[in-house]
């Protein structure tokens, strides 16, 4: 058996030269060895996203996405079918820690200041695949086509009409029609499970190329000199590997004891577009973004501000160059970056407890 | 029960659309004492809360901003209905409730003298009712009339049943939001409260226990089934806690592997 597999392996090896594009991506490829806890969420990433894939194809087998019948093909899968509660909470529990991990690799980027030159590219591809993973969370909560997806994507689409001129009509092409029914919940759908993941997908793909192109950032930077440098396997995949447990254990303990956190009791009730629950609030993720249209008087200035906010975040690697700075410009900057994460959460917690 | 439950989701879906359109309370908010209360008095009110309306009690149509078509008694319109007619009024709806409340002394008496006699109103409010509990029997409430005492005691002979029902409950809503499809069971303590509560309006206590006794093995079929739910999740967590082992296990093994290869390269 072992003499027909190694034949087969020959052979094939031989002809696509597999060996040498393993040893090149795996043994070969050198990373700095001093690669950080921060540096391995890219993996526990792509592990979300497979995750994600997976259990989302299993949930297309049962999942009707028709107004009348969507929520009661979401209960017969969570009850009826063998482990289908398990399938479905792992992922609409894992679609919250890949918004958790995305966020917590953003932020050690950008403390990191691993976007500059020469990876300005790599910043930019993340940013997009930040949009999508939002726009994917979005999508995929109003499917269940409950109380609180219903009123929940309500109140998220609703956002978008307080942008001056084409607010209206953006809503619209959002929901299809002026209230959310069920051309939004095709439309929702179709994103979700095909536009969005494909993008995802080619996304991951462009952000890893870069990455190859142009090396792991190394931490504390390049500047202080060459370091030491382990092959990327095993050494690094093994590291990753241990972040992605602690990912599962995270995820488990959140599905097996905490499972509150994604059904609230309006998250198991059907949709009833005529009865507006008391507290609808929009996911966790959304829930700064929200509590600073609250606290601004005008809500086109609050939407204004926050595109500002997502402009120089996204454009950030061209305003703090790769260029040696001042130690009061660092100061600075440090200063800035942390008020901006810690406000960040406040307004979060904030808008929870509001 | 079923007459109820139908009621209640016809009315829930018809009111919840005459609270968006709702000329009673656009109109009667803006008036003073006795025509103003009730407008300001019903947002507190469990009804409202079910998504009932006006008219669904008091006819007439609520959508038309005209009083006179609004109030018309030709659209079924009845304002407020004399001491008399309340338990019929309740008991469109409330109709098990009505028949138990009949058979008591509080209805010999409203025959009797209807002003002085306590109607459903006396007791529940007509505009600001909450969902019962025992503690709608209280000295403050019964004490205006007559004695305590014997109210004290029907409240006694309610609570253990009362009781029951609130610790089912509690265990049928920790299933539910695990996640557990509880319908038939929330329908279930649905009817056996009702069943229950409706019982106090007769007034006499062993009629009270005697129909209790009958009630019981509803509550107890009930809680049979919200047990096996239970095993279910119990099960669930047996599972989960194995697999979080083996995630410790992994995690501790690769941080422990990764250890090694560093230490070797650096070796």
């Amino acid at each position: 058996m072992k003499r027909l597999v190694t034949s087969v392996w020959r052979w094939i090896d031989t002809r696509l030269k597999l060996s040498d594009i393993l040893r090149a991506t795996l043994t070969e490829y050198m990373v700095p060895a001093n690669l950080n806890f921060w540096h391995t969420l890219g993996f526990v990433l792509v592990t979300c996203f497979v995750i994600q894939v997976v259990t989302g194809m299993l949930l297309l087998m049962y999942y009707v996405p028709d107004t009348s019948r969507a929520f009661e093909s979401v209960q017969y899968l969570s009850n009826e079918v063998p482990y289908g509660w398990l399938v479905r909470n792992i992922h609409a529990m894992t679609s919250h820690l890949f918004v958790l991990a995305l966020f917590l690799h953003i932020a050690s980027t950008v403390w990191m200041r691993a976007y500059r030159n020469p990876r300005e590219l790599q910043w930019l591809s993340g940013m997009i695949l930040l949009g999508l993973v939002l726009a994917a969370g979005l999508s995929g909560y109003l499917l269940p086509w409950s109380q609180l997806s219903y009123w929940a994507t309500t109140v998220a689409t609703n956002a978008a009409g307080s942008i001056p001129v084409v607010g209206d009509d953006l809503v619209l092409w959002i929901r299809g029609t002026p209230k959310v029914t069920q051309f939004t919940l095709g439309r929702f759908f179709a994103a979700h499970v095909s536009i969005i993941p494909f993008s995802i997908l080619v996304l991951i793909g462009i952000h890893l190329l870069f990455l190859r192109l142009t090396g792991i950032s190394v931490p504390g930077g390049e500047e202080r000199g060459p370091v030491r440098r382990v092959p990327f396997f095993p050494h690094m995949v093994v590291k990753e590997i241990g972040s992605v447990f602690g990912f599962l254990i995270l995820l488990n303990v959140l599905i097996f004891y905490f499972p509150q956190i994604n059904f609230p009791a309006d998250a198991l009730i059907p949709a009833n577009p005529l009865e507006t629950p008391a507290h609808i609030k929009p996911h966790w993720y959304f829930l700064a973004n929200y509590q600073f249209l609250k606290l601004v008087p005008s809500e086109f200035l609050g939407v204004i501000l926050q595109v500002v906010g997502g402009i120089i975040l996204f454009f950030l690697p061209f305003l703090d160059t790769g260029k040696r700075r001042s130690p009061l410009y660092n100061r600075l900057f440090y200063a800035v970056v942390g008020l901006s994460i810690l406000g960040y959460i406040g307004l979060m917690v904030w808008g929870y407890y509001s | 029960m079923m007459r109820i439950l139908v009621t209640a989701l016809a009315l829930s879906v018809v009111g919840g659309a005459a609270r968006g359109q709702n000329s009673c309370l656009a109109c009667h908010r803006q008036q003073e004492g006795d025509r103003g209360g009730p407008a300001h008095d019903w947002p507190t009110s469990v009804h409202f809360v079910n998504g009932i309306g006006c008219q669904d009690c008091h006819g007439g149509d609520a959508r038309s901003d005209d009083p006179q078509i609004a109030m018309n008694p030709k659209n079924g319109f009845v304002g407020r209905p004399a001491p008399r007619d309340v338990p019929n009024f309740c008991g469109k709806c409330h109709e098990a409730v009505r028949d138990n409340y009949l058979q008591s002394a509080h209805a010999a008496m409203l025959q009797a003298d209807p002003a002085a006699a306590p109607n459903c109103v006396t007791c529940h409010t007509a505009h600001k009712q909450q969902k019962v509990t025992l503690d709608l029997i209280n000295e403050r409430t019964c004490g205006r009339c007559h004695d305590y005492a014997r109210a004290a005691r029907l409240k006694e002979a309610m609570r253990g049943i009362e009781n029951d029902v609130q610790a089912v409950t509690a265990r049928e809503r920790h299933v539910f939001l695990h996640g557990i499809a509880t319908d038939d069971e929330q329908k279930a303590i649905f009817a056996v409260r009702n069943q229950a509560h409706r019982l106090t309006h007769v007034l006499e206590i062993q009629r009270i226990l005697g129909a209790l006794d009958k009630v019981r093995p509803d509550l107890d079929r009930v809680e049979a089934r919200i047990s096996v739910k239970e095993k279910v999740l119990e099960d669930r967590r047996r599972e989960g806690n194995a697999l979080l082992v083996l995630f410790f296990i992994g995690m501790i093994v690769a941080y422990a592997t990764h250890k090694r290869l560093m230490h070797t390269a650096s070796g």
